[in-house]
């Protein structure tokens, strides 16, 4: 690259992660939101769940941005993602027991399911990792 | 205990330990012999030349194996009690093991076991749980990312030129949540397998004493396998020693920053990498001592060998990737016997010819101010 072609400005953040796309929570809820959306066999849950699984990916994404200028804020909103996924894991839970005897679509609720404890674990995770880095106690580490 | 555990067991720590000459004369060996010992089958050796018979010195008068020493000195400084040791090891092994034992052990290698002096801290201020950040990378294989964080506070607060470092314990502490996984699953280009060299003039390789080499001479001895070799040294180099902060870290650079390097800082980097692709590789250790970050590599046979260019590319990233300026890092490579370092700033910055140092330039000015009175 010539040095007349390169911007300055393109300096990226210290730190591996360049923007909130690249969290894998992020990246992971958003795909599994539109797996879910296009279930064929939703009917009146489809609004719900679409909505509470689109909101998981944007508290993720709100929270990254503002932990930079106050941790309680972004905290707050990791523990609403956490709610909201353990919510839609009882929605899902719901609606697996709804298709008990059809194998297929149980057996495709069972591994969104699946998928989403993993997810909340992950974002715990965040949660605790964030704390320590740009949280009050993030400060010292010991307990 | 499964019976095929105990035979992989008994196999990898039947084939390690063997001896290429003589101990006493430095003659040629040869192979006379297994002695069954109560845990353990140990390979004899006889000298034609001075007519003796011996074992490998590793194993003399040692009822139990190496390796389930190395894991009960690990276990202890992971701050388990020796009920709880003894229990897992039984487990492990399906091997007895007394608690008079396990302190007897603790204290002859204690030379091997800096971690003690830190240890009562730790159990202070430390539930078991937090002591370390571990997570296994599955990246394109699979690495054991491991942090110490309590290792890292103390060293921090120890002393006051470490507390700058502190961004780097941030880095560390994120790795495990925040880690682009998704672009060290791609296929990017390795740090380990750049070709391109770089301009080592100027760069001082220094070969040096490091107790790096005398914890792989002890620890390599129990394991024979090359890659769990890997493992087991920088695990035990965690959890016993009082500088290694974190192993198997990943770390990578973009264009951006090959861009800072080259026309902010004025660094000579001998390549570029595209748009969108990345510049990826895992740094075995990580230590922090002699108010330095350094940044160390095992290489089997090290004097051999010159992984010059992975280590400053590692160093480059672990800069960007914390914001310490390059000055703080050095790097070095060790095997048992030998341990070179070089500073990675003398490889990509060197100093410019004809420049006037600052007390040169104060000396003209005072000449001047003379002349001009």
């Amino acid at each position: 690259m010539e040095y007349n072609r390169y911007n300055r400005n393109n300096f990226r953040v210290r730190s591996p992660v360049k923007t909130f796309r690249d969290l894998e929570v992020y990246q992971t809820t958003i795909k599994l939101s539109n797996l879910l959306t296009n279930l064929d066999f939703l009917n009146e849950e489809k609004e719900e769940i679409k909505k509470i699984s689109e909101r998981i990916p944007t508290l993720i994404a709100e929270s990254y941005g503002d932990k930079f200028d106050s941790f309680e804020i972004a905290e707050k909103k990791l523990d609403e993602a956490i709610t909201l996924v353990t919510n839609l894991i009882t929605k899902i839970d719901l609606l697996r027991d709804k298709f008990l005897e059809n194998k297929e679509r149980k057996e495709t609720l069972d591994k969104i399911l699946t998928k989403y404890s993993y997810q909340k674990l992950k974002v715990l995770n965040l949660k605790k990792a964030w704390k320590r880095v740009y949280g009050k106690e993030g400060n010292n580490g010991a307990n | 205990m499964e019976q095929t555990e105990l035979i992989e067991d008994k196999e990898t720590i039947e084939s390690n330990k063997k001896l290429e000459k003589c101990l006493y004369c430095s003659g040629k060996i040869v192979k006379r012999g297994i002695r069954k010992k109560k845990f353990e089958e140990v390979q004899i050796y006889y000298c034609k030349n001075c007519d003796k018979r011996f074992t490998s010195q590793i194993t003399k008068n040692k009822t139990y194996p190496l390796r389930i020493i190395l894991d009960t000195l690990t276990l202890y400084n992971k701050l388990y009690s020796f009920e709880e040791i003894s229990d897992l090891i039984k487990n492990k092994y399906g091997m007895p093991l007394s608690s008079r034992i396990i302190s007897r052990w603790i204290e002859e290698y204690k030379n091997y076991l800096p971690f003690l002096r830190m240890r009562e801290f730790v159990i202070k201020n430390y539930k078991r749980k937090e002591i370390t950040e571990e997570s296994k990378l599955i990246h394109q294989q699979i690495y054991n990312f491991k942090f110490h964080r309590a290792k890292s506070d103390l060293i921090l607060e120890e002393e006051f030129r470490h507390f700058k470092f502190k961004p780097l314990k941030n880095f560390l502490e994120l790795v495990s949540s925040e880690c682009p996984h998704q672009i060290f699953r791609e296929k990017q280009e390795r740090a380990s397998e750049k070709k391109e060299k770089f301009n080592l003039n100027e760069v001082k390789i220094v070969p040096k004493k490091s107790s790096a080499s005398q914890f792989a001479n002890f620890v390599i001895q129990a394991v024979s396998n090359n890659k769990e070799r890997h493992e087991v040294l920088e695990e035990f180099m965690l959890y016993n020693d009082s500088v290694t902060v974190a192993i198997e870290v990943p770390v990578l650079m973009d264009v951006d920053d090959i861009n800072h390097y080259k026309f902010e800082l004025g660094f000579e980097i001998p390549f570029t990498i595209n748009d969108g692709e990345y510049l990826t590789g895992h740094i075995d250790l990580i230590q922090i001592r002699n108010g330095s970050i350094h940044i160390m590599d095992f290489k089997p046979s090290a004097k051999k060998e010159k992984p010059i260019e992975q280590l400053t590319i590692y160093a480059l990233a672990l800069s960007r990737l914390t914001g310490i300026r390059l000055y703080h890092f050095k790097c070095a490579w060790f095997d048992s016997k030998d341990y070179f370092e070089f500073f990675p700033l003398h490889v990509v910055y060197k100093k410019k010819k004809g420049k006037i140092n600052k007390n040169q330039m104060k000396i003209n000015l005072k000449e001047e101010v003379k002349n001009e009175n």
